[in-house]
């Protein structure tokens, strides 16, 4: 198990982004790791257009997880259509 | 125009303001990307990242920063070209 921090964001016209969320977190759970804070920045404006749309709803999430299932948790986010880009960074290096 | 005489450059270096890593001077460890205010003020208004020659940032900070504004970048917070 190792601490990462993710960043995800999700299309703005989402009804419910906190649904959205934890549904992240429970796709983190599911693959055997314990999520921690969890920051919501709210809607944010792009800096340029990503997938067609001007703006975007951020969360930030920390979480631990062994090494080898950050790559499935990576396919699973892409899977995912009401994530617009995602960014995961280890937190012992950072 | 013709050159400068050396004493002048020299004038002129003396007069220069020393220049000071502000990571440094507020004991910055880590450069956090979620910053993202902060990281602003190291984009030129074309969005490149405004050299070390320029701050005066440590070379620790200013490879850190660099990191940092493309991790924004990538999450289309800042841009990667501006007009």
């Amino acid at each position: 198990m190792r601490p990462y921090e993710m960043v995800t964001i999700f299309q703005a016209d989402l009804e419910d982004h906190k649904v959205a969320v934890e549904e992240i977190e429970g796709v983190v759970r599911n693959l055997g790791g314990e999520v921690g804070k969890t920051s919501l920045w709210g809607k944010r404006r792009f800096a340029y257009p990503l997938k067609k749309q001007t703006d975007g709803y951020y969360a930030v999430l920390s979480f631990s997880l062994d090494p080898s299932q950050v790559s499935e948790l990576e396919r699973l986010l892409k899977l995912k259509t009401q994530v617009l880009r995602h960014l995961v960074v280890s937190l012992d290096e950072a | 125009m013709a050159f400068a005489p050396r004493g002048n450059t020299n004038k002129r270096n003396k007069r220069r303001k020393p220049k000071v890593c502000l990571f440094c001077v507020d004991k910055i460890e880590h450069i956090d990307y979620k910053e993202v205010d902060k990281l602003r003020k190291y984009i030129s208004e074309r969005g490149k990242i405004v050299p070390r020659r320029v701050t005066g940032n440590c070379a620790k900070h200013q490879r850190q920063l660099t990191d940092a504004i493309k991790r924004v970048r990538y999450l289309a917070l800042l841009p990667y070209s501006a007009e």
